[in-house]
């Protein structure tokens, strides 16, 4: 669970990353790719990060795909 | 995973889930793509979580320690240090069969929850102090956070209650349930019918608020815990669907779920206890009561950016980073005069995306109907800037060329520091000029907007303008070294 920049409140589960919305309601976003959320983190910039399990961090920017970053380069071996 | 000074981000790992034969270990990943493997000491069986530290290090807890001659206590559950140059210390925590689980940095050290009823904190010298005095049996601390204010705040597990600790080590239970029977650290009862179940996760949110999830519940939980309140506030994320509940807290938040319309306030005006229905006049801070009523309260994640008598501009502020895909960016002008017609305009726009970057928008200000804005991107390393004027009433957008009348693709650019606007739409700024081939004479200017299109009208060298900003007489006023100057604007 991470709140960002904007007061989004995050929160990853397995495959899908969830933003709740102004009513209450976790809009969930299924991930492209196979790896499960592990775990987020906010930089004191706000941005917010996903570690998933197939080893890739991913920068979001709100849960809606095309503001995740797949950082590829990322992997560790 | 955490991440530290200058944006990189730290791992916590052992070899085996990372797919290689290694003991456990911390990783830094370094934006552009190289990372740093930082192997720990193999009489650690695995690491917990890792953050940083207001001194610079990382700190991170350390399960299955083997235990060190004379050290007390002979604990497995460590927390460790890791600086910069790569040199790890580890002190013993708790008793053998506590496990921490929680950590949060702090302006005096790392907090961390242990155990069953305790929390603790090490001091970025390595002084460790634990407490529990105010936290039931079985409350089981997960979750710790930094919360507004600089308190701790820690979710209970066991306790249906988020706990907060001072740097003193006071502890005050906020629970959904009842606990406690009075006396100091005893558990205050904030809602009625309450919410079963406990809380593991908590982060900090904007606007004075902490989040809280709610595992086996699908549910997430809110605390507004504004210095203005003596307690804080819980709203559960599942309220009746017909009225929304007040809660019994002095501070207190409601969710008003009385149709498609509805949205999340803030109330200082409502008794305590009572119901809010729909079209009840409520105050929200920072929103003149007037436009609360029409529905223009901030959602969550959006905040009053600027406001002029009975117009706000409520925005969803996102930032886009560059080389990052398109992001929306909405902002929502709620215009709702005395003597005229409730005027909402909600204006989306796309950011970023290939390679263009487009920064939050920046310098609102608001006169009258008019909105003006400056709105800065990058375009394959060229910098653009634009004044932007948007016409409540009828929700026209004009904008600006490029600023920079010195335009020469050598880096060189231009940004306003300062806007003006006047009721009629008319918009004068600072501008300031930077890089490529711009002189001293050429680094700063006056430029204004009228029907006529953009003027310079003064220049000056970096620093010599200021004070920029326009007189109920219409003129538009600077100084210039200290001299007063001004424009009026043709009508």
């Amino acid at each position: 669970m991470a709140v960002g920049a904007n007061g989004e409140v995050l929160a990853g589960e397995g495959h899908e990353l969830g933003e709740l919305d102004s009513l209450g309601q976790m809009r969930l976003t299924p991930l492209r790719a196979g790896g499960q959320i592990l775990t987020l983190a906010t930089g004191s910039d706000g941005r917010v990060w996903a570690l998933l399990s197939d080893r890739e961090v991913l920068q979001i920017a709100g849960s809606s795909p095309e503001n995740i970053l797949r950082l590829k380069a990322r992997q560790m071996e | 995973m955490t991440v530290g000074r200058g944006g990189t981000l730290w791992v916590t790992a052992i070899g085996e889930a990372v797919g290689r034969d290694t003991g456990p270990e911390v990783i830094e990943l370094v934006p552009g793509g190289s990372e740093h493997r930082f192997p720990i000491s193999d009489r650690v069986e695995r690491l917990g979580q890792i953050v940083a530290g207001a001194d610079g290090n990382l700190w991170f807890a350390e399960e299955g320690a083997e235990a060190r001659l004379g050290e007390e206590p002979p604990s497995p559950t460590r927390i460790a240090r890791l600086t910069p140059s790569g040199q790890i210390t580890s002190w013993p925590v708790g008793s053998p069969e506590q496990k921490l689980l929680g950590l949060a940095a702090s302006a005096d050290g790392i907090w961390f929850t242990l155990g069953e009823n305790e929390v603790g904190r090490v001091s970025y010298q390595g002084q460790i102090a634990t407490f529990s005095s105010g936290i039931p049996d079985g409350a089981f601390p997960d979750g710790i956070t930094k919360g507004p204010g600089g308190a701790i705040w820690f979710a209970e597990l066991g306790a249906d209650a988020i706990g907060r600790v001072t740097a003193t080590g006071k502890i005050s239970q906020f629970a959904w349930g009842l606990l406690g029977g009075g006396g100091a650290g005893a558990a205050k009862r904030l809602c009625e019918p309450c919410l079963p179940g406990g809380a593991d996760s908590i982060a900090s949110g904007s606007d004075e608020t902490l989040w809280f999830s709610r595992p086996g519940t699908d549910e997430f939980g809110r605390l507004s815990v504004s210095p203005h309140c003596s307690v804080p506030n819980l709203v559960g994320s599942k309220i009746s669907d017909t009225e929304s509940r007040l809660m019994t807290a002095g501070c207190r938040l409601a969710r008003h779920r009385a149709g498609p319309g509805s949205f999340v306030v803030a109330s200082q005006s409502a008794p305590a206890g009572s119901l809010l229905r729909r079209g009840t006049a409520i105050s929200v801070r920072g929103v003149p009561p007037s436009t609360a009523r029409r529905g223009c309260a901030p959602e969550p994640g959006q905040r009053v950016v600027t406001a002029d008598g009975g117009a706000s501009l409520l925005a969803t502020l996102k930032p886009t980073v560059p080389g990052s895909p398109a992001t929306p960016f909405r902002y929502l002008v709620c215009v709702d005069r005395r003597n005229g017609p409730h005027r909402v305009r909600q204006i989306e726009e796309t950011l970023g995306g290939g390679g263009y970057s487009g920064d939050t928008p920046g310098l609102f200000t608001m006169a009258g109907d008019y909105l003006a804005w400056q709105q800065t991107s990058t375009s394959y390393d060229v910098p653009y800037a634009g004044i932007t004027i948007l016409d409540g009433r009828t929700g026209e957008v004009k904008q600006t060329e490029d600023l920079s009348p010195f335009r020469d693709f050598n880096g060189g650019g231009a940004r306003a520091t300062a806007i003006a606007l006047d009721k009629v739409g008319d918009v004068g700024w600072l501008l300031e000029q930077f890089g490529g081939d711009v002189s001293p004479a050429q680094a700063e200017g006056v430029q204004v907007r009228t029907q006529s299109g953009v003027r310079t009208i003064e220049s000056g060298e970096r620093g010599s303008l200021g004070s920029l900003r326009i007189a109920p007489a219409g003129t538009l006023d600077w100084t210039h070294d200290g001299t007063q100057h001004s424009y009026v604007f043709q009508r």
